[in-house]
């Protein structure tokens, strides 16, 4: 198989469902004509028609709902936000709506909403925030975080992505490949790190997580997302709860401050976890 | 459509229905039975029942008015809308939600939330869904006056408009309820949207099915969304909206019979159709007894039922949440 990327790993997932399920439709902001605000989904109106590719109106409350409905009289809807950051002006559709539907009258809700996530693209408050706490905190709704090709094609269970004995480094999304450099710099001073990277936040592998700790015994928790309520805080008061005696350190969190995404590039690199963080976190518990 | 003698009568049998269920809510509440707030919107039998009446249970339907009319016309038993409110074990959100929020797709009815406007994008997917499938069907959303303020209402409306979607949306409106737009009439709005709208008379039952039946037409038709409004003769609120709201519950239920007489009787939309019937010899006295103790009894079944049943357990909740894949 030639090397595809990110984008068209999620495009040709796309591609293929709608192929091969004609229940299938998609819809968003520029989704057709303009084929996506990163190019996701060019070429799908012409394959598909304007009946299963639907350019809405710049209304994302009004067109989760529309995909809500959609679902319940027998389609299988994809939202697009065009940055997840949009999510916010349908937080009331997906919160209320759709993550309690079943759960109030048995009407399941099977819809996927897409978009991507984070920073590093110089984008600002608007257009790289890390929401998924939000949706984490929102029981009904399933919550993954694919970060690599591979997987923005098909999830499944958490993934090991490197092995090491020393401390294990539990992380999602784009920060998986922070992760990952941070263990080769480690590698070269004789600290193994072993990276986890949890794919799904909702459901979380959670026997994944607690297998590690009883092996490794340090945790560094790694998250783009801020960091009050995050994801990490979560983690380290389940291994806390459920693993208290195999720990020979304290929890280390490594994640963004409690500030919305800046647009600078100085003040974005500041934000947003970098190699050298998960390194100095990573020296200082190897010699806890 | 011309309704028979048969007919006529079986609208007003679901309008003294859903009034004396609701006045039996309201009493459950006063008792302290009922222990969730209850939201009920009593004198809206017209539209509630009237909007419900034309589409079949394949045009699906979901309603914000607090009102049981619409949940009765599609085959919901008395009984389950007690077990519902009162949250009991065998309700049919097994007491994981109360009020009117009830849903069965396959009966043709949605839940909404509490939030007067959310359905009404989820309406026009419905509509979407409908038409991409090719199946002739008719979506309604119904809504209080103050869900035309919203976002939701807007975005659900303007998305139906440019997709041509068959959905109607039926707004209530009272006469002197004017905190939520500054337009008098609300065609005035629909114009804005490109969106076909018809008022009617909202406390007028017949006017309310008829006008729903043009509608229904449009929509299959594929001329698009149809907003009605439904204008109100009078601003009487019988229980309030809810039981925090000024007009107390305390004011006790609005018996049909006792009430026979006093000036609001061409206000009020089941006296005044009740009146209609036996002016136009569509219903004798002996009739309206026999049609006024089948209502009373279905009531007084629904509630014994309820009250001997069980209360709601705790369950394994997380169960209820996804589907199992």
């Amino acid at each position: 198989m030639s090397e595809i990327t990110y984008l068209e790993a999620i495009r040709q997932a796309m591609w293929d469902e709608m192929e091969r399920d004609e229940r299938v439709v998609l819809l968003g902001e520029d989704v057709g004509l303009y084929g996506g605000a990163f190019k996701v989904t060019a070429g799908f109106l012409e394959k598909f028609g304007s009946e299963r590719i639907i350019d809405t109106p710049i209304s994302e409350e009004g067109f989760t709902g529309v995909a809500i409905g959609a679902a319940f009289n027998g389609l299988r809807p994809i939202v697009e936000f065009q940055f997840i950051d949009f999510i916010a002006n349908a937080f009331n559709m997906v919160t209320n709506f759709a993550a309690k539907s079943r759960y109030r009258w048995g009407a399941g809700v099977p819809i996927v909403m897409r978009g991507p996530t984070g920073g590093g693209v110089r984008a600002g408050p608007f257009h790289s925030q890390n929401p998924e706490m939000h949706f984490v905190h929102t029981p009904g709704i399933k919550v993954v975080v694919p970060a690599t090709v591979a997987d923005a094609f098909g999830l499944m269970k958490s993934a090991i992505r490197r092995r090491g004995k020393h401390i294990v480094l539990i992380t999602y999304g784009a920060m998986l490949y922070t992760a990952l450099e941070a263990a080769e710099v480690l590698a070269g001073e004789s600290i193994e790190l072993e990276v986890i990277d949890l794919r799904s936040l909702v459901p979380l592998d959670k026997e994944c997580i607690l297998e590690a700790v009883g092996r490794i015994n340090k945790v560094i928790l790694l998250h783009e997302d801020t960091r009050t309520g995050g994801m990490a805080g979560e983690i380290a008061a389940i291994i806390v709860e459920e693993a208290f005696d195999d720990l020979d350190g304290p929890i280390r969190r490594v994640t963004a401050p409690d500030t919305p995404v800046p647009s600078a590039a100085s003040l974005e690199d500041a934000f947003i976890p970098q190699v050298e963080d998960v390194v100095s976190a990573a020296r200082e518990l190897f010699g806890y | 459509m011309r309704l028979g003698k048969r007919q006529l009568q079986e609208l007003l049998y679901y309008m003294v229905l859903t009034r004396r269920l609701e006045e039996a809510l309201a009493r459950l509440h006063r008792e302290q039975e009922l222990t969730t707030p209850l939201a009920l919107r009593t004198g809206l039998e017209a539209v509630s029942v009237g909007a419900s009446f034309t589409p079949t249970p394949k045009d699906a339907i979901a309603s914000s008015l607090p009102t049981v009319g619409t949940l009765l016309l599609r085959g919901v038993k008395p009984e389950e809308i007690v077990l519902q409110f009162l949250g009991k074990g065998t309700s049919p959100s097994q007491g994981r939600d109360g009020l009117g929020h009830f849903g069965d797709l396959s009966r043709g009815i949605v839940a909404t939330t509490g939030h007067p406007a959310t359905h009404v994008s989820v309406m026009a997917g419905m509509a979407f869904a409908y038409r991409a499938q090719k199946q002739e069907r008719v979506a309604l959303a119904l809504i209080p006056e103050e869900a035309i303020a919203t976002g939701d209402f807007h975005e659900g409306v303007n998305f139906a408009a440019v997709q041509k979607l068959p959905l109607i949306i039926v707004v209530v409106r009272y006469p002197s309820y004017g905190a939520s737009s500054s337009v008098a009439q609300l065609y005035e709005r629909a114009k804005a949207y490109g969106v076909a709208s018809l008022s009617v008379d909202g406390s007028d039952l017949l006017q309310v099915v008829q006008v729903v039946e043009t509608a229904m037409e449009r929509a299959r038709a594929e001329d698009g969304p149809t907003l009605i409004e439904a204008v109100l003769r009078s601003s009487r609120r019988y229980f309030g909206n809810e039981s925090a709201s000024p007009a107390p519950f305390s004011a006790g239920a609005h018996d049909i019979e006792d009430d026979e007489g006093s000036k609001d009787v061409d206000n009020d939309p089941a006296w005044r159709f009740e009146k209609f019937l036996l002016q136009q010899d569509w219903l004798s006295e002996a009739d309206r007894s026999t049609l006024v103790a089948r209502a009373e009894e279905a009531v007084s079944d629904a509630l014994r039922t309820a009250d001997s049943a069980p209360a709601a357990q705790v369950q394994d909740s997380e169960g209820a949440l996804y589907a199992s894949s």
